[in-house]
């Protein structure tokens, strides 16, 4: 509490007109980033980098951590108009702002991911000044046994996002823990299902197959049967029915946050798995007023956008603390400290605590200057609603191709995406969801490499290993309940959730 | 007929999880084999094929009872009005992927979205044209000097001019 209230009474020692200046370009630059599918903010944020050389170190971090604040959020901009989410982040955010948008909420849809990405972030920077370091420590509390069972856990969503069918969710959450084994083998470095492909010796990559799942299926869907996100609402009412939800969701917002802040500590774990765990822990907490989850359910926005804009915050916690980054935007920004000759580490806070309390500040900044930005895009959003849907849909397609092709610049990954845009087509047209399948890819490699070295750890002896860990325990203990809560309970609060649908 | 089609559906997917699982075979495991327990490198996505395969067949059963309850009653139809267009689309998306690099940006991002429009219903050449030729050229520019990007030049490479 005392290192909060330092930090905001040093507010304007801390961060000036520059800084702020600096903050408010990356914010609104990562945003649209953010919003281009395949682009992402990690393009931006290492895109940024060598404007940052002249920059002082606090002004630096402004720019960096602007385009990680707003490229977080933007993703879900792009989710909820066109049903393809800009980031992986955004795939749990889409399964509720999509149905809304399409049902003539575009602008609530929008204004609650704003405000639940700038909550996220304001909660997410209180934790991150309070409690930094202390929380560092538990980042090195958690080894392959206790990922892996975290990972478990979140694979837990895989039945629950599948609408009326659960099977139909587990079996697309093992095709994507199939595809993710595509590959070299993460321990041994065997080949496993790459025909001699080189390519396919790195695996396949995240951003085709998100892209081509929901983008270029989307575009196949809507040739056979047109759906466009409308807005039967006005701005005004639609900000205002948003703001509310701070005062009738609180717990959501909070819950959600928090499980973002943890998660973010977790190196390796990633704004994905944050954002469909929140969007899990949400399920059992539906309102009856509103509608299922997955059929634009206002938590299930709330809590994805919320989770993933507080891992941002979360991440920062081992990298400032430990200098273990946790996943690559948050390298790029410790490559952005190093640059400016500031090591990150436990001595950081001891040797450099003004650029600390300037993190801290600016980090906190970002998350409030998140909001207005936001609601600036939603009112450009509306008018990108009333284009025609040819001019949409084509640049929809262009963004997608050349986004995907940027990333690598392989023409491969493009094929990568013409496959998986079929895939998406042919699943959705048998009804089969498509989130599981993103969640497996994603989990997939985390848990295997994981619970692989656990085995090699334990030497043979994986339980009596498990056992003398408390935290794998503990969270083993969470997966035995999300398994079996739902089947014990099948009458009472059913979380359904309506059939993956971006459009 | 969607209890036949899940049905259909099914048993492609069952194919594909038994033609998955005989691939297996073929990962080398050489000097891992002593590692090979339940968690090896062919043994983990057994386990795996093994749930799907599970998972598949409750699908496949429930669609074949639907099926079967359904047997006597009239079915309706499917009819897919857009078929032809989904086709023609993912034959333009082939074609735009198979040239990008020899062909170039330029030369192959403009017919690429002329013909999405056209599929969607634009039926105004002048501004089709116009509005695709604004699209392409803000991509260029905002790829080339906003995220440091290169997009394939093609036959526009210096090399290839001179």
């Amino acid at each position: 509490m005392h290192a909060i209230i330092d930090t905001l009474a040093n507010l304007p020692d801390l961060v000036g007109l520059t800084q702020i200046t600096v903050l408010v370009i990356g914010v609104a630059v990562g945003v649209v980033i953010g919003a281009l599918p395949g682009v992402g903010p990690l393009l931006g944020t290492v895109m940024a980098v060598p404007f940052t050389f002249g920059m002082d170190p606090v002004s630096s971090l402004a720019l960096l951590m602007g385009i990680y604040q707003g490229g977080s959020y933007g993703g879900a901009l792009s989710a909820s108009i066109v049903g393809i989410p800009g980031t992986p982040m955004a795939a749990a955010t889409m399964l509720d702002a999509r149905p809304m948008a399409v049902a003539g909420r575009a602008s609530e849809a929008v204004t609650l991911s704003t405000i639940g990405s700038s909550f996220g972030g304001i909660v997410s920077a209180l934790v991150l000044i309070a409690v930094a370091p202390s929380l560092a420590t538990i980042a090195l509390k958690f080894g392959p046994a206790e990922t892996a069972a975290l990972a478990l856990l979140g694979l837990t969503t895989l039945g629950a996002l599948a609408g009326g069918s659960p099977v139909r969710g587990w079996l697309m959450g093992m095709f994507g823990l199939l595809i993710a084994t595509i590959g070299l083998d993460p321990v041994t470095g065997v080949s496993r299902f790459t025909f001699g492909s080189v390519y396919l010796d790195s695996g396949l990559t995240l951003v085709p197959l998100l892209v081509g799942l929901f983008g270029i299926s989307e575009v196949l869907i809507q040739l056979e049967r047109p759906v466009r996100a409308k807005d039967a609402t006005t701005n005004v009412a639609a900000s205002i029915a948003a703001f509310r939800s701070v005062i009738v969701r609180p717990i959501n917002y909070l819950r959600s946050s928090l499980t973002g802040v943890f998660i973010g500590i977790l190196p390796g774990v990633g704004g994905v798995t944050a954002s469909f765990l929140a969007y899990r822990f949400a399920m059992p907490f539906r309102k009856k007023a509103d509608p299922e989850f997955g059929r634009g359910n206002p938590d299930g926005v709330v809590a994805s956008e919320t989770a993933n804009s507080a891992v941002t915050g979360g991440a920062l916690i081992p990298m400032l603390a430990l200098s273990i980054p946790g996943d690559p935007i948050v390298a790029v920004l410790m490559g952005g400290l190093m640059l400016q000759g500031i090591a990150p580490g436990p001595r950081l806070f001891l040797n450099h605590p003004e650029v600390v309390q300037g993190v801290f500040a600016v980090f906190l900044l970002g998350a409030i200057v998140l909001l207005p930005i936001g609601l600036i895009f939603i009112r450009a959003i509306v008018h990108i609603l009333r284009l025609p849907q040819w001019s949409i849909m084509a640049s929809v397609v262009m963004i997608s191709m050349i986004g995907t092709y940027s990333v690598s610049r392989q023409i491969l990954d493009l094929a990568a995406l013409l496959v998986f845009g079929a895939i998406g087509y042919v699943l959705r047209k048998g009804n089969y969801p498509l989130s599981p399948v993103v969640i497996g890819f994603v989990l997939g490699p985390i848990f295997e490499a994981n619970y692989r070295r656990t085995g090699l750890i334990s030497q043979g002896d994986l339980l009596g290993y498990i056992a003398t860990r408390p935290i794998t325990m503990a969270v083993l203990a969470a997966v035995v309940v999300a398994i079996v809560l739902p089947l014990v309970r099948p009458r009472v609060t059913k979380p359904q959730v309506g059939a993956d649908s971006a459009g | 007929m969607q209890a036949k089609q899940d049905f259909v559906s099914s048993l492609v997917a069952l194919a594909l999880i038994l033609g998955w699982l005989w691939l297996t075979v073929s990962i080398d495991l050489s000097f891992s084999s002593d590692l090979e327990t339940f968690s090896g490198p062919r043994a983990y996505p057994r386990v795996l094929l093994g749930l799907a395969l599970v998972f598949n067949l409750v699908i496949l059963g429930r669609a074949w009872l639907q099926w079967r309850a359904a047997a006597g009653e009239p079915q309706d139809e499917v009819s897919t009005p857009g078929r032809g267009k989904v086709v023609a689309a993912a034959a333009v998306l082939i074609a735009f992927v198979l040239l990008l690099e020899p062909a170039g940006y330029i030369l192959t991002m403009l017919p690429l979205l002329i013909a999405v429009a056209w599929l969607f219903g634009a039926r105004r050449p002048v501004i089709v044209i116009g509005v695709s030729l604004l699209l392409m050229l803000t991509c260029l520019v905002a790829f080339r000097f906003g995220l440091n990007t290169v997009l394939p030049e093609g036959i526009f490479a210096i090399d290839t001019l001179v």
